[in-house]
Protein backbone atom coordinates (compact mmCIF):
# COMPACT_ATOMS: atom_id res chain seq x y z
CA UNK A 1 0.00 0.00 0.00
CA UNK A 2 1.13 3.32 -1.10
CA UNK A 3 1.70 6.41 1.42
CA UNK A 4 -1.47 7.94 -0.78
CA UNK A 5 -3.82 4.84 -0.24
CA UNK A 6 -2.49 4.48 3.40
CA UNK A 7 -3.33 8.64 3.85
CA UNK A 8 -6.88 7.80 2.44
CA UNK A 9 -7.95 5.28 4.45
CA UNK A 10 -6.52 7.11 7.74
CA UNK A 11 -8.82 10.37 6.92
CA UNK A 12 -11.48 7.53 6.39
CA UNK A 13 -10.54 6.90 10.35
CA UNK A 14 -9.39 3.19 9.40
CA UNK A 15 -7.89 1.81 12.23
CA UNK A 16 -6.19 -0.80 9.67
CA UNK A 17 -4.88 1.95 8.12
CA UNK A 18 -3.76 3.89 11.16
CA UNK A 19 -1.81 0.65 12.49
CA UNK A 20 -0.21 0.19 9.35
CA UNK A 21 1.11 3.90 9.26
CA UNK A 22 2.27 3.76 12.81
CA UNK A 23 4.30 0.58 11.99
CA UNK A 24 5.89 2.35 8.80
CA UNK A 25 6.80 5.86 10.50
CA UNK A 26 7.57 4.90 14.56
CA UNK A 27 10.98 4.23 14.48
CA UNK A 28 11.49 7.55 12.68
CA UNK A 29 9.51 9.53 14.61
CA UNK A 30 10.61 7.96 18.37
CA UNK A 31 14.45 9.18 17.19
CA UNK A 32 13.19 12.20 16.34
CA UNK A 33 11.29 12.20 20.43
CA UNK A 34 13.98 11.22 21.87
CA UNK A 35 16.19 13.04 20.86
CA UNK A 36 14.22 16.60 22.20
CA UNK A 37 12.30 15.01 25.30
CA UNK A 38 14.45 14.56 28.46
CA UNK A 39 14.09 10.98 28.56
CA UNK A 40 12.64 7.48 26.55
CA UNK A 41 9.50 7.70 28.73
CA UNK A 42 8.70 11.34 27.70
CA UNK A 43 9.83 10.39 24.00
CA UNK A 44 7.14 7.70 24.17
CA UNK A 45 4.70 10.17 25.49
CA UNK A 46 5.75 12.48 22.93
CA UNK A 47 5.37 9.72 20.48
CA UNK A 48 1.76 9.27 21.02
CA UNK A 49 0.78 12.77 21.50
CA UNK A 50 2.35 13.40 17.86
CA UNK A 51 0.95 9.85 16.59
CA UNK A 52 -3.08 11.62 17.82
CA UNK A 53 -2.28 14.51 16.44
CA UNK A 54 -1.31 13.30 13.07
CA UNK A 55 -4.21 11.02 12.89
CA UNK A 56 -6.27 14.53 13.82
CA UNK A 57 -5.29 16.54 11.19
CA UNK A 58 -4.22 13.68 8.74
CA UNK A 59 -7.25 15.33 6.36
CA UNK A 60 -5.29 18.91 6.57
CA UNK A 61 -1.66 17.61 4.59
CA UNK A 62 -2.49 17.99 1.18
CA UNK A 63 0.48 16.31 -0.98
CA UNK A 64 2.73 19.14 -0.78
CA UNK A 65 5.95 18.09 0.11
CA UNK A 66 7.44 14.81 1.78
CA UNK A 67 4.76 13.24 4.36
CA UNK A 68 7.66 11.90 6.46
CA UNK A 69 8.67 15.54 6.96
CA UNK A 70 5.02 16.17 7.64
CA UNK A 71 4.66 14.23 10.38
CA UNK A 72 8.53 15.27 11.72
CA UNK A 73 7.48 18.71 12.20
CA UNK A 74 4.18 17.30 14.20
CA UNK A 75 6.53 15.30 16.23
CA UNK A 76 9.00 18.43 16.90
CA UNK A 77 6.70 20.76 17.81
CA UNK A 78 4.61 18.32 20.29
CA UNK A 79 7.90 18.26 22.00
CA UNK A 80 8.30 21.87 21.92
CA UNK A 81 5.00 22.47 23.44
CA UNK A 82 6.27 20.10 26.29
CA UNK A 83 9.47 22.16 27.38
CA UNK A 84 8.60 25.81 25.82
CA UNK A 85 7.52 26.87 28.84
CA UNK A 86 10.19 25.49 31.03
CA UNK A 87 12.37 27.42 33.13
CA UNK A 88 15.94 27.32 31.77
CA UNK A 89 18.41 25.74 34.42
CA UNK A 90 21.44 27.10 34.59
CA UNK A 91 24.49 24.66 34.70
CA UNK A 92 28.05 25.52 35.25
CA UNK A 93 30.13 25.22 31.75
CA UNK A 94 33.21 22.57 32.03
CA UNK A 95 35.77 24.90 30.45
CA UNK A 96 38.48 22.17 29.68
CA UNK A 97 38.44 21.53 25.54
CA UNK A 98 39.40 18.60 23.93
CA UNK A 99 41.34 18.33 20.56
CA UNK A 100 39.62 17.91 17.46
CA UNK A 101 40.83 14.51 17.14
CA UNK A 102 39.70 13.48 20.81
CA UNK A 103 36.47 14.65 20.24
CA UNK A 104 36.07 13.34 16.76
CA UNK A 105 37.57 9.45 18.15
CA UNK A 106 34.60 9.81 21.22
CA UNK A 107 31.85 10.40 19.52
CA UNK A 108 32.57 7.61 17.16
CA UNK A 109 33.34 5.35 20.19
CA UNK A 110 30.63 6.29 22.65
CA UNK A 111 27.30 4.35 21.68
CA UNK A 112 24.40 5.41 20.23
CA UNK A 113 22.19 5.28 23.55
CA UNK A 114 25.23 7.08 25.03
CA UNK A 115 24.84 10.28 22.86
CA UNK A 116 21.19 10.48 23.25
CA UNK A 117 21.21 10.21 27.00
CA UNK A 118 24.13 13.12 26.88
CA UNK A 119 21.39 15.56 24.56
CA UNK A 120 18.35 14.37 26.56
CA UNK A 121 20.04 15.37 30.08
CA UNK A 122 20.53 18.83 28.17
CA UNK A 123 18.62 21.54 30.11
CA UNK A 124 15.35 22.10 27.89
CA UNK A 125 15.92 25.59 25.87
CA UNK A 126 19.54 24.45 25.21
CA UNK A 127 18.25 20.88 24.08
CA UNK A 128 15.18 22.42 21.80
CA UNK A 129 17.84 24.73 20.35
CA UNK A 130 20.96 21.96 19.71
CA UNK A 131 18.42 20.25 18.16
CA UNK A 132 16.37 22.74 16.08
CA UNK A 133 19.27 24.66 14.43
CA UNK A 134 22.24 21.96 14.61
CA UNK A 135 20.00 18.23 13.99
CA UNK A 136 17.28 19.80 11.97
CA UNK A 137 18.86 22.80 9.90
CA UNK A 138 16.65 25.50 11.19
CA UNK A 139 18.24 28.94 11.35
CA UNK A 140 18.65 30.86 14.52
CA UNK A 141 15.92 32.83 13.70
CA UNK A 142 13.37 30.51 12.85
CA UNK A 143 14.56 29.00 15.68
CA UNK A 144 14.39 32.16 18.14
CA UNK A 145 10.46 32.46 16.77
CA UNK A 146 9.69 28.65 16.90
CA UNK A 147 10.90 29.13 20.67
CA UNK A 148 9.57 33.18 21.41
CA UNK A 149 13.39 33.83 22.00
CA UNK A 150 15.69 36.33 20.42
CA UNK A 151 17.98 35.11 18.20
CA UNK A 152 21.21 36.08 20.45
CA UNK A 153 19.86 33.70 23.04
CA UNK A 154 18.96 31.17 20.24
CA UNK A 155 22.61 31.32 19.74
CA UNK A 156 23.94 32.09 23.00
CA UNK A 157 22.10 28.36 24.02
CA UNK A 158 23.59 26.45 21.08
CA UNK A 159 26.84 27.05 22.17
CA UNK A 160 26.10 26.33 25.86
CA UNK A 161 24.54 23.09 24.63
CA UNK A 162 28.12 22.10 22.83
CA UNK A 163 30.22 22.58 25.65
CA UNK A 164 28.31 20.54 28.33
CA UNK A 165 27.91 17.54 25.56
CA UNK A 166 31.66 18.08 25.08
CA UNK A 167 32.18 18.05 28.78
CA UNK A 168 29.88 14.58 29.07
CA UNK A 169 31.58 12.88 26.00
CA UNK A 170 34.86 13.46 27.13
CA UNK A 171 33.38 12.19 30.68
CA UNK A 172 32.10 9.07 29.42
CA UNK A 173 35.47 8.28 27.23
CA UNK A 174 37.35 8.71 30.56
CA UNK A 175 35.06 6.76 32.50
CA UNK A 176 35.22 4.11 29.79
CA UNK A 177 39.32 4.26 30.09
CA UNK A 178 38.96 3.89 33.84
CA UNK A 179 36.82 1.22 33.37
CA UNK A 180 38.97 -0.84 31.23
CA UNK A 181 42.57 0.26 32.92
CA UNK A 182 40.57 -1.60 36.11
CA UNK A 183 39.52 -4.19 34.30
CA UNK B 1 37.95 12.68 3.69
CA UNK B 2 36.67 15.96 5.13
CA UNK B 3 38.07 16.16 9.12
CA UNK B 4 34.78 17.64 11.18
CA UNK B 5 35.68 18.89 14.76
CA UNK B 6 32.47 20.33 15.72
CA UNK B 7 30.93 18.31 18.20
CA UNK B 8 27.44 19.64 16.79
CA UNK B 9 28.22 18.23 13.38
CA UNK B 10 30.11 15.04 14.52
CA UNK B 11 26.55 14.25 16.17
CA UNK B 12 24.66 15.45 13.31
CA UNK B 13 26.26 12.68 10.99
CA UNK B 14 26.02 10.15 13.78
CA UNK B 15 22.71 10.30 14.04
CA UNK B 16 21.72 10.50 10.09
CA UNK B 17 20.05 7.32 9.29
CA UNK B 18 19.32 6.00 13.01
CA UNK B 19 16.18 4.92 14.01
CA UNK B 20 14.79 3.27 17.18
CA UNK B 21 12.24 1.02 18.17
CA UNK B 22 9.36 2.25 20.38
CA UNK B 23 7.78 -0.23 23.12
CA UNK B 24 4.89 -2.37 21.94
CA UNK B 25 2.40 -0.47 24.39
CA UNK B 26 2.89 2.75 22.39
CA UNK B 27 0.48 1.32 20.14
CA UNK B 28 -1.58 -0.05 22.58
CA UNK B 29 -2.31 3.33 24.35
CA UNK B 30 -2.85 5.13 20.55
CA UNK B 31 -5.37 2.45 19.92
CA UNK B 32 -7.27 3.18 23.49
CA UNK B 33 -7.10 6.53 22.51
CA UNK B 34 -8.09 6.34 19.17
CA UNK B 35 -10.95 4.34 20.82
CA UNK B 36 -11.66 6.70 23.10
CA UNK B 37 -11.59 9.84 20.72
CA UNK B 38 -14.08 7.58 18.94
CA UNK B 39 -16.38 7.46 21.52
CA UNK B 40 -15.94 11.53 22.25
CA UNK B 41 -16.87 12.35 18.58
CA UNK B 42 -19.86 9.87 18.47
CA UNK B 43 -21.32 11.20 22.21
CA UNK B 44 -20.51 15.07 20.49
CA UNK B 45 -22.81 14.30 17.24
CA UNK B 46 -25.48 12.59 19.99
CA UNK B 47 -25.32 15.91 22.08
CA UNK B 48 -25.61 17.98 18.53
CA UNK B 49 -28.66 16.07 17.71
CA UNK B 50 -29.99 16.29 21.31
CA UNK B 51 -29.42 19.73 21.00
CA UNK B 52 -31.01 20.99 17.62
CA UNK B 53 -34.10 18.73 18.90
CA UNK B 54 -34.49 20.82 22.09
CA UNK B 55 -33.70 23.89 19.98
CA UNK B 56 -36.30 23.19 17.42
CA UNK B 57 -39.16 21.90 20.04
CA UNK B 58 -38.25 25.30 22.12
CA UNK B 59 -39.17 27.44 19.05
CA UNK B 60 -42.33 25.30 17.52
CA UNK B 61 -43.09 25.80 21.29
CA UNK B 62 -42.57 29.20 21.31
CA UNK B 63 -44.38 29.65 17.85
CA UNK B 64 -47.45 27.73 19.24
CA UNK B 65 -47.60 29.79 22.77
CA UNK B 66 -47.23 33.29 21.24
CA UNK B 67 -50.45 31.74 18.26
CA UNK B 68 -52.38 30.75 21.32
CA UNK B 69 -51.53 33.55 23.37
CA UNK B 70 -52.71 36.05 20.31
CA UNK B 71 -55.74 33.80 19.47
CA UNK B 72 -56.80 34.54 23.12
CA UNK B 73 -55.61 38.37 22.87
CA UNK B 74 -57.53 38.65 19.88
CA UNK B 75 -60.89 37.06 21.46
CA UNK B 76 -60.85 38.58 24.67
CA UNK B 77 -60.50 42.12 22.49
CA UNK B 78 -63.07 41.05 20.65
CA UNK B 79 -65.44 39.99 23.57
CA UNK B 80 -64.35 43.67 24.88
CA UNK B 81 -65.24 45.44 22.16
CA UNK B 82 -68.42 43.73 22.31
CA UNK B 83 -69.16 44.20 26.05
CA UNK B 84 -67.96 47.88 25.32
CA UNK B 85 -70.10 48.43 22.66
CA UNK B 86 -73.13 47.11 24.24
CA UNK B 87 -72.83 48.72 27.44
CA UNK B 88 -71.67 52.26 25.56
CA UNK B 89 -75.29 51.75 23.25
CA UNK B 90 -77.19 50.95 26.35
CA UNK B 91 -76.18 53.28 28.92
CA UNK B 92 -76.19 56.10 26.49
CA UNK B 93 -78.85 57.16 23.64
CA UNK B 94 -77.60 56.22 20.17
CA UNK B 95 -76.61 58.63 17.73
CA UNK B 96 -77.67 56.58 14.47
CA UNK B 97 -80.04 53.78 13.97
CA UNK B 98 -77.03 52.11 11.70
CA UNK B 99 -75.35 51.85 15.12
CA UNK B 100 -77.61 50.31 17.27
CA UNK B 101 -78.64 47.79 14.16
CA UNK B 102 -75.18 46.51 14.50
CA UNK B 103 -75.64 46.42 18.16
CA UNK B 104 -78.46 44.17 17.91
CA UNK B 105 -76.87 41.90 15.35
CA UNK B 106 -74.22 41.12 17.81
CA UNK B 107 -76.53 40.95 20.58
CA UNK B 108 -78.59 38.76 18.31
CA UNK B 109 -75.82 36.18 17.48
CA UNK B 110 -74.44 36.05 20.74
CA UNK B 111 -77.97 35.62 22.69
CA UNK B 112 -78.75 32.31 20.28
CA UNK B 113 -82.21 32.75 18.57
CA UNK B 114 -83.41 35.90 20.31
CA UNK B 115 -83.86 38.70 18.04
CA UNK B 116 -85.52 41.64 18.61
CA UNK B 117 -84.90 44.91 17.79
CA UNK B 118 -84.71 48.34 19.53
CA UNK B 119 -84.86 51.87 17.84
CA UNK B 120 -84.00 54.93 18.95
CA UNK B 121 -82.35 52.94 22.10
CA UNK B 122 -86.12 52.45 23.69
CA UNK B 123 -88.17 49.30 23.75
CA UNK B 124 -90.51 48.40 20.28
CA UNK B 125 -90.87 45.38 18.82
CA UNK B 126 -91.10 43.60 15.65
CA UNK B 127 -93.29 41.10 13.62
CA UNK B 128 -92.21 38.43 12.31
CA UNK B 129 -94.11 35.60 9.91
CA UNK B 130 -94.00 32.04 11.21
CA UNK B 131 -95.54 29.48 8.73
CA UNK B 132 -98.60 29.99 10.36
CA UNK B 133 -98.70 32.90 12.74
CA UNK B 134 -97.78 36.07 13.42
CA UNK B 135 -94.93 36.49 16.01
CA UNK B 136 -94.79 39.73 17.69
CA UNK B 137 -91.79 40.06 20.37
CA UNK B 138 -91.79 42.87 22.40
CA UNK B 139 -88.83 44.26 24.24
CA UNK B 140 -88.72 45.94 27.66
CA UNK B 141 -86.26 47.66 28.81
CA UNK B 142 -85.94 47.32 32.47
CA UNK B 143 -83.10 49.34 34.71
CA UNK B 144 -81.48 47.91 37.43
CA UNK B 145 -78.72 49.00 40.00
CA UNK B 146 -76.28 46.45 40.27
CA UNK B 147 -72.30 46.26 41.75
CA UNK B 148 -69.85 45.18 39.40
CA UNK B 149 -67.10 42.89 40.09
CA UNK B 150 -64.59 43.41 37.39
CA UNK B 151 -61.77 45.46 37.53
CA UNK B 152 -61.94 47.97 35.13
CA UNK B 153 -65.53 49.43 36.94
CA UNK B 154 -65.52 48.89 40.76
CA UNK B 155 -68.49 50.86 41.18
CA UNK B 156 -71.89 51.08 41.44
CA UNK B 157 -73.40 50.61 38.19
CA UNK B 158 -76.76 50.88 36.21
CA UNK B 159 -77.29 48.10 33.30
CA UNK B 160 -80.16 47.66 31.60
CA UNK B 161 -81.39 44.48 30.55
CA UNK B 162 -84.37 43.68 28.21
CA UNK B 163 -87.04 41.14 28.91
CA UNK B 164 -88.24 40.29 25.47
CA UNK B 165 -92.34 38.89 25.89
CA UNK B 166 -93.20 36.84 22.78
CA UNK B 167 -97.02 37.54 21.38
CA UNK B 168 -98.51 35.21 18.46
CA UNK B 169 -101.47 36.49 17.06
CA UNK B 170 -103.44 34.66 13.70
CA UNK B 171 -105.76 36.48 12.14
CA UNK B 172 -108.85 35.22 10.06
CA UNK B 173 -109.84 37.34 7.03
CA UNK B 174 -113.12 35.06 6.67
CA UNK B 175 -114.19 36.03 10.30
CA UNK B 176 -112.45 39.61 10.52
CA UNK B 177 -110.87 38.49 13.80
CA UNK B 178 -107.54 38.09 15.15
CA UNK B 179 -106.57 36.52 18.07
CA UNK B 180 -103.42 36.82 20.42
CA UNK B 181 -102.26 34.80 22.61
CA UNK B 182 -98.39 34.71 24.82
CA UNK B 183 -99.14 30.68 24.67
CA UNK B 184 -98.48 29.23 21.62
CA UNK B 185 -101.20 25.90 22.40
CA UNK B 186 -103.87 28.04 23.74
CA UNK B 187 -103.77 29.95 20.87
CA UNK B 188 -103.84 26.69 18.55
CA UNK B 189 -107.01 25.90 21.06
CA UNK B 190 -108.39 29.24 20.04
CA UNK B 191 -107.80 28.99 16.00
CA UNK B 192 -109.46 25.31 15.60
CA UNK B 193 -111.95 26.09 17.75
CA UNK B 194 -113.14 28.91 15.28
CA UNK B 195 -112.19 26.87 11.83
CA UNK B 196 -114.77 24.37 13.41
CA UNK B 197 -117.10 26.80 13.96
CA UNK B 198 -116.56 28.14 10.38
CA UNK B 199 -117.09 24.70 9.15
CA UNK B 200 -119.80 23.85 10.76
CA UNK B 201 -121.40 27.20 9.40
CA UNK B 202 -120.75 26.89 6.10
CA UNK B 203 -121.97 23.44 5.91
CA UNK B 204 -125.31 24.23 7.70
CA UNK B 205 -125.40 27.33 4.90
CA UNK B 206 -124.67 25.48 2.01
CA UNK B 207 -127.64 22.91 3.18
CA UNK B 208 -129.55 25.26 3.76
CA UNK B 209 -129.25 26.65 0.04
CA UNK B 210 -129.56 23.18 -1.51
CA UNK B 211 -133.19 23.18 0.58
CA UNK B 212 -134.16 26.18 -0.99
CA UNK B 213 -133.07 24.89 -4.46
CA UNK B 214 -135.19 21.69 -3.91
CA UNK B 215 -138.20 23.47 -3.13
CA UNK B 216 -138.32 25.50 -5.67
Amino acid sequence: MTDKELIQRCIKNDRIAQGELFKRYKDTLYFVSLKYCRNTAEAEDNLHDAFMAIFDSIHNYKGQGSFEGWMKRITIFKAIDRYKNNKYIPVAVFEETLTEDDIELAVSKVSLDQLLKSIQELPDQYRLVFNLFQLDGHSHKEVSEILNITEGTSKSNYHRAKQILQKEITSLIASSKTQKHGA
Amino acid sequence: MEHKNDIGDLLKDRFEHENKVPDQQVWDRINTSLDERDKNKARLVWYKYVGVALLLATIIGAVVLTSHTSEIKKAEENNTTSVDKITNNISTEPKKEKDTKDLLETTTNSKDETFFEIKNGIETSVTEKDSTYDLEKSVIKVKTKSKSSTNTNKADSQTDTYKVTTTYSYSMSVLDTTFTSQNKNELDRMVANAKRKLFVSDSLNSLKKNDTIIKE
